[in-house]
Parts: structure tokens; sequence; C-alpha cells
């Protein structure tokens, strides 16, 4: 029953007989991005964030993140800092929500230290990086109001254009361009527009690879902020999916215990 | 054409929404036939779940995900080895979800390991695994075995004959085996792990100058120290994580103050977390509180006062410390099995009162097993945006009360630390609502002259992004109050400087690459309108450096507030870090 469901609304999508307005379109768009990306149940990665200034100076960061995927909310998230050596140790628990503010609470080490913090802090900067916490953030479908713009090719791949307004409190953004592609409903590319409306940063998603036959991943994100010419690499440098991860690997015990 | 875009939309949100009505699916019974190139899995269910089947490799484990499913019964193990699989896990992933875990004890086909057959018709879900072709020696017979759900009040609703005659004694109850333990790290795992190998050593080394804008009210006292400190930190994890071992020595060096050069061993914890349960034993540190002005509730570890008079650097504290985790929240216990005295300030260091506390002389009120022995308890739980604490403390104090000794004259000639046993109940909480922190910490204390009661609480609300400009300001007030305060002799004795008191500062975040941070803040006494004022700032130096700067003013002290022992301290302190 549930397959015929999903066939009818992907007909319903390709169909453009329907008259269908653009954010319905976009919309719906949206969602099938979101229904491809579901079930890979839990993720373990090792991250590097290469961090360039306007002269082209490195900072290097590694990181580590643990992500379950949790049904019907945000997802949950750890992450732990391995350098700088001042920060080693330092670990940040996140559970996401769609519409209400997300829980979030850091581990300071050399305290020995669990502290909640304020989840508000969504334009300003991760890690003195080029990505805002905001972009990091697991996606989900009423974090946005979305419209269709049109078709167009990007590098060679058709890509439906859809433009995307955030719906949460204290956003950096008044609005998010993305070109998804059409075969593979991902997100290649995304341009944010700043509070003023003009162009700030292109996030440009690379050397895409396909984990489980299933799940396409970008190797490498990297964001350009054109503004200040500082520009951040994401790059994935092991991931795991279905690793066998659960709510209690993400509870604040182990956030205390995390290195 | 619109009833039909009526009828989708229905659809979808039915589709959406399916955990929020879904009923629990019941898994009834689980069988396993074993056939040579393939073998099946049997899960008959109450109505059939929404399901996940696949493989995991080294080593090779069939994972079965049900959503919205719990077992009927709780699940068995069985009692001989079988052929096809070493044991059967399964966790209840969260509230929702169960999953099963078969360890494979034979390679998998790689190209089509695992088709799942949903026969809903009869409330069955038939998982059928291939093995690798060239895995022949394994035995041909058809082996077939009932597994852990045996159903004892429900009849099986299942069509498939099962052998049910199994004798209660050959079946035992297995450990829930934690789904954490099949966790694959990233590191190396268990299989490449030596005693000597996968050691993490990290740590700090740092250069110190302490420098006074006033002389010393003692004449011994000096207006500069140098010194350096070394923190390494070596590490280790093994058993996919469960355990740990930690070693954290440090050692500072103090030019001309003797108490300050010292040595402790800040951690020596070997830890063990399971899904339930950590366990921790050996010299270790615990926080607890949410303010910012002062470290309340925090009890477990002594303050190494000579570090820093701020409170935040702690004496290594000998424990076993077993941390119950369910569903309630976490409930921590503490056994404390040894006591460590406060570190003070030598006769030629700064920061001290005149007479030096002499804790070559302390006194205790318990002596052998009963002064080192503690135990605490602390349940703690997060509700939404609220974080709650409560804990109580039971044995020698971590602060002690200053006895003087006067001479014939009346001049004091002596200050001794003696340490009450006492009885200590706390509470903390903070509420999480947008940029606002609403914190509150309190206690009562018995066994410290009369009943104490102290309490400090306040607001932090931080701008974030100012000016798009990615800095973050934070706004901190907290008042402070302590019943012991109005008292100045109690207040001397017993070091409670804070007693009815404002904090205010100001916590600039620059979230730049050298993430550079400055906390600027004043406390202001409402008894004796004493402001004390600090600023601390830090910075990261390339990759690897640090530098600190800290500033701290004792302005306008009366002769009756306790901390005039400090008018003339004035100082600005900078250190110099490498991390490694």
């Amino acid at each position: 029953m549930k397959t015929i469901m999903i066939s009818i609304a992907l007909g319903f999508l390709l169909n453009p007989c329907f008259a269908k307005t653009p954010e319905e379109i976009g919309l719906e768009i949206s969602e099938e991005v979101v229904r491809k990306d579901t079930g890979w149940l839990d993720s373990q990665s090792e991250l590097k964030m290469i961090l360039r200034n306007r002269s082209g100076d490195e900072s290097i960061r590694q990181l580590r993140m643990n992500t379950l995927e949790v049904n019907s909310d945000g997802d949950k998230s750890l992450t732990i800092f391995d350098s700088p050596a001042d920060v080693k140790g330092t670990a940040f628990l996140s559970y996401t929500h769609a519409l209400v503010p997300d829980d979030q609470w850091l581990f300071l080490p050399a305290l020995k230290r669990v502290k909640r913090i304020s989840s508000s802090n969504k334009s300003g900067p991760f890690l003195g990086s080029e990505f805002a916490f905001e972009d990091l953030n697991s996606f989900e479908i009423p974090k946005y109001k979305y419209k269709y713009l049109k078709d167009e090719a990007l590098d060679g791949i058709d890509c439906f254009v859809v433009e995307l307004y955030p719906q949460y409190e204290h956003s950096g953004y008044t609005r998010q361009i993305s070109w998804i592609d059409k075969a593979r409903y991902i997100i290649l590319k995304v341009e944010y527009y700043d509070r003023k409306n003009s162009l700030l940063k292109t996030l440009e998603n690379k050397d895409f690879k396909l984990y489980l036959d299933q799940f396409w991943r970008p190797n490498e994100m990297l964001m350009t902020n054109h503004q200040n010419g500082k520009s951040t690499s994401l790059i994935t440098e092991n991931l795991k999916f279905k690793t066998g991860l659960s709510e209690r690997d993400f509870d604040q015990n182990t956030l205390k215990r995390s290195r | 054409m619109n009833y039909f875009r009526s009828g989708l939309l229905v659809a979808n949100l039915l589709f959406l929404t399916r955990a929020v009505y879904a009923q629990k699916a019941e898994i009834l019974d689980f069988s396993f036939d074993e056939g040579g190139e393939t073998s099946q899995c049997i899960l008959s269910f109450s109505s059939i779940p929404e399901y996940n089947v696949f493989i995991l490799d080294n080593p090779p484990r069939l994972v079965i995900d049900l959503f919205d499913a719990k077992p009927a019964n709780t699940p068995i193990q069985p009692p001989t080895k079988h052929p096809a699989f070493i044991r059967l896990r399964y966790s209840q992933r969260n509230k929702t979800d169960f999953r099963l875990v078969l360890d494979l004890n034979k390679p998998v086909n790689q190209d089509n390991p695992v088709t799942a057959v949903n026969q809903s018709e009869n409330g069955m879900l038939i998982v059928q695994l291939n093995y690798q072709a060239q895995n022949t020696n394994i035995e041909p017979l058809t082996h077939k075995m009932l597994l852990p759900l045996k159903i004892i009040d429900t009849p099986s609703t299942s069509n498939v004959k099962m052998d049910l005659t199994r004798s209660s004694d050959e079946i035992y109850k297995a450990e829930p085996v934690p789904i954490l333990a099949s966790k694959t790290p990233l590191g190396a795992g268990d299989g490449t792990d030596t005693l000597f190998s996968n050691w993490e050593i990290s740590g700090y080394v740092g250069a110190e100058n302490l420098g006074f804008f006033n002389d010393g009210t003692d004449s011994r006292q000096h207006n500069n120290y140098v010194s350096g400190v070394i923190q390494p930190e070596i590490y280790r994890r093994w058993d996919n994580d469960k355990q740990s071992f930690t070693f954290v020595p440090f050692y500072r060096y103090s030019q001309h103050d003797n108490r300050r050069t010292h040595f402790d061993i800040r951690e020596l914890t070997w830890e063990k977390a399971t899904d339930r349960w950590e366990l921790r034993v050996g010299f270790h540190k615990v926080f607890w509180g949410v303010t910012e002005g002062i470290h309340l509730v925090d009890i477990i570890n002594q303050t190494d006062f000579v570090e820093n008079t701020d409170g935040e650097d702690k004496l290594g504290q000998p424990m076993i410390n077993f941390a119950w985790v369910n569903d309630l929240g976490t409930l921590d216990l503490f056994f404390l099995t040894g006591f460590r005295e406060r570190t003070f300030p030598g006769i030629e260091g700064r920061l001290r009162t005149d007479p030096m506390i002499d804790m070559g002389e302390a006194q205790f009120e318990r002596h052998g097993a009963e002064k080192h022995l503690a135990y605490a308890a602390r349940w703690s739980q997060s509700f939404g945006d609220w974080d709650i604490g409560l804990a109580h403390f039971h044995g020698t104090a971590r602060q002690p009360t200053i006895v003087p000794t006067f001479d014939t004259q009346g001049e004091l000639t002596q200050l001794i630390p003696y340490y009450d046993y006492i009885d200590q109940t706390s509470l903390d909480v903070q509420v999480t609502q947008g940029s606002w922190l609403w914190k509150l910490e309190s206690l009562v204390r018995l066994g410290q002259g009369s009943a104490i009661f102290a309490a400090t609480g306040g607001v932090e609300y931080t701008f974030f992004d100012l000016f798009e400009s990615g800095l973050d300001l934070g706004v901190v007030v907290e008042y402070m109050y302590d019943s012991r305060g109005y008292n100045n002799m109690t207040a001397l004795t017993q070091q409670t400087i804070f007693q009815d008191d404002i904090l205010t500062a100001l916590r600039f975040g620059f979230n730049d690459v050298q993430d550079s941070q400055i906390l600027a803040g004043v406390i202001f006494d409402r008894t004796h309108n004493t402001k004390l004022f600090s600023v601390e700032a830090s910075r990261r130096i390339g990759d690897n450096w640090k530098a600190e700067l800290e500033l701290r003013l004792f302005n306008g002290i009366p002769a009756s507030d306790p901390v005039f022992m400090f008018k003339d301290d004035d100082h600005i302190r900078a250190q110099l870090s490498y991390y490694f």
C-alpha cells in the first residue's frame, strides 16, 4: 500500500499536467530529498575542516561526529574536537528539532563541566569557520518555506533550482537558492543571501560517494564567503552508516566521557 | 482533479505521521533455519511493523531493525552453539524501535547477502541469508532451532511449526548485550589491540608570570613570581570504547612560593561504560553546578587554591563512582576514598592571609577512616528546557574553618585550617530559553557551626552574532547569598567572602580562527561596598600555542571585610602554553 502511495506521489511530482504552484513543487522536491535520505539510522564520521583566509593561509581543525537519525524529529549528534590541541576533548551534543529550539550541551574538558548552552546561535560561525551553525544542522522540512524557480543544468547535471526561506528564529539568511540533482535528489550547490538580501556565501558539495547503495554524501563541502573572501572546506575523511549507535550514545553521560 | 489532490494529501499525511498513531507491533516468535548456502530467519508479529534489514561486515552481522515494535517477552539466548551464528543480541534502540543483531560465524554473499520477504497475510517476516559460495564446509543438514522469544502466555499465531518442546532448563536468560558493543570504532578495534598500542598522549606545558602592583603586607612576600607548569594526559580506550584508562599528572614549579610548587595526580582513572551504567575507579575530577560567579555546590574535589583563587582548579579525588543511567535520569553514587587538604600559599607566596594559613597544623573533626571516607549521591536529569541536579554529600568538608590563635596581647599569631564533618544537600537548576539562561545553585550544610544556607543564581543573556560580525556578547548577572556572611568573625573563619554580593560580567566570544575570548566582571559586595574587578582573556596563537591574561583588582576594601587580606594583592597573571 505504501509503495503505491509513493508511486502516486512520484507520478504526481513528475507529471507536469497538474497545475501546481511553484511553492507546492518546491516543497515536493524538498520532501523527496528528505525521503531519499531516510533510513541511514546512524553514522560515524571523521572530518577535517580547512579554514582559508583572504591571503590563502590555512588553519586545520580535526573533528569526529556521530549522528543518530530520529524518526519524526530532528537528528541527534555528538561532535568531538581533536584539534587544535587546546580544544582537544571539547565535545558538543545537539538534539535538533524541526521548529522548537534545539537542545545543546557543551563539555569543557579542563573543568570537566557540562554546560547547557543556548541554541539561539544560528547565524554565528562554527569554530571560526565560514559555516554557520544553521548550515550544519540537520535538514527538516518545516524549517523552511519553499519555491521552485526553474530547471537548470549545473556542470552538465540536470537540476531543479529551489529557493528556501528559513522559518526558524535568528537565521542569518533571507533566502537560500539550492541546485538539486534531478536524478539523485541531492543538493549540489547552495547560495546564501544575508539579511540585507545580498549574496553572502556559496556552498559547493563535491565528489559525491554512494554509501550502502542508497545514500549520497559529498566528500567535500566548500563554503566560500563572497563578502570577506574567506572559505572553508569540510572534508569527510571517514564515514560509516548503520554502525549500531543508540540513544545512549547521545546522552550527557556519553558527552562527559567523550574524547 | 481536486478530489484526487485532497486524497493524495491525506495519503501523504498518513504516511508522514505513521509514527504518531501506529500501534506498537509485538514480536511473537523468532526462529532460525540453517540450510547450507542459505538460511532463513522467520519472525512472526501481531502486525508487521516497519523494518530495515541489513548486513554489517567485520565481523559479519545480520541486523534487523523493527520500528514501533517490541518483543512479547524477554528474549532468551539459544543454549548451544548454532552452526550459523555465534550469538544473538538485541536492544531497544529508543522508546519505539527494537534491534536484533546476529553475529554470524561465516561470511555472506557480497552481491546479494540478504532478502526480506514480507508475508503480511500471516504476520511473518522472512529474512533469507545467502552465504559465500565457496563456504561449503558447513553442515548441510537443515538445522532448525527456536530462538529467543519463548512465548509463555501468548499462544503462537504463527503457522510455521516450531520446536516448542525445549525444556526451560535448556534455555538460559541472556545478558542483555548492549548494541553499543556492536559499534565498530573508527580507530583500531580489539583485534589489533595490544597493551602497548593505541596510547594517546596530549597535554600542555606553560610558562607563567604573576606580577603584583603593590608590596605585600608581609615583607617576606615578593612582587613578581615566575613559574612553569606541565600537565600531560595519557589515555587509552579498548573494548570497543567501553573501557578506558586516563592518567593526568600535574606539576607546577613556582619561584619563591614553596607551597605553590606542587605535584598532583589530577586523574588516574579506569572507566567502564555499558548501556545502563558507568563505573569509574581511581583519581578523578567531577564538576557539579551551573553558575559562573562561584561554584557553590561543586564539592567532590578539593580546591587547588594555590593554582588560582577562582576555585576552578581542583585536586584529583580518589573515588569509586557508579552511575546508573535510566529513563528517570542519571543517579551517580560516589564512594570517596581519601581526603585531600586544601592548598594554601606558602610564607613567601601572595594572595594569602597574614599570618599565613598553617597547612601543617591542620585539624580534623574525625580521624582515621572516618576523616578519609566520604559518600555522595547526585541525581540529574533534563526535562526539555530544564536541567536539574539534586545531590547530597556526607563526609569531611572540603572548605575548612580557619581557626585563629591569639597571643596574650591579643595579637593574631596563627591561622589553622579545621575540617568539620558535614552533611550537605544541594540543588542546581538551569532553565535554557532562547538566548536566556536562568541559573540557580543552593545548599544547606549541617555540621559546620549552625546550619548554613547559601544560594547563588541569576541570568545570562547572549547577543549572538552581533552586527553580523560573528561576535557573541554575553551578559551575566548573579547574586550570591550566604547565611554566614553577616557575622564578620564567621566570615573570616569560614572564608565566606560572597555573602551578599552581585556579580556583573560581560563575556565576549569573537568566534575567530584564534578563538579569542574576554570575560570582564565586577563583584560588588553590598555589605562592605567592596568591588573586585576581574578580566580574563585568552587567544590561540598558531595551532599549538595559547596566551592567557588575567587581571584582578581589589578595590576599596574596608578592614571589616574578610577580603581585606587581599587589599594589596592587585595582580596580573600571564601564561603562555604549548599544547601537544
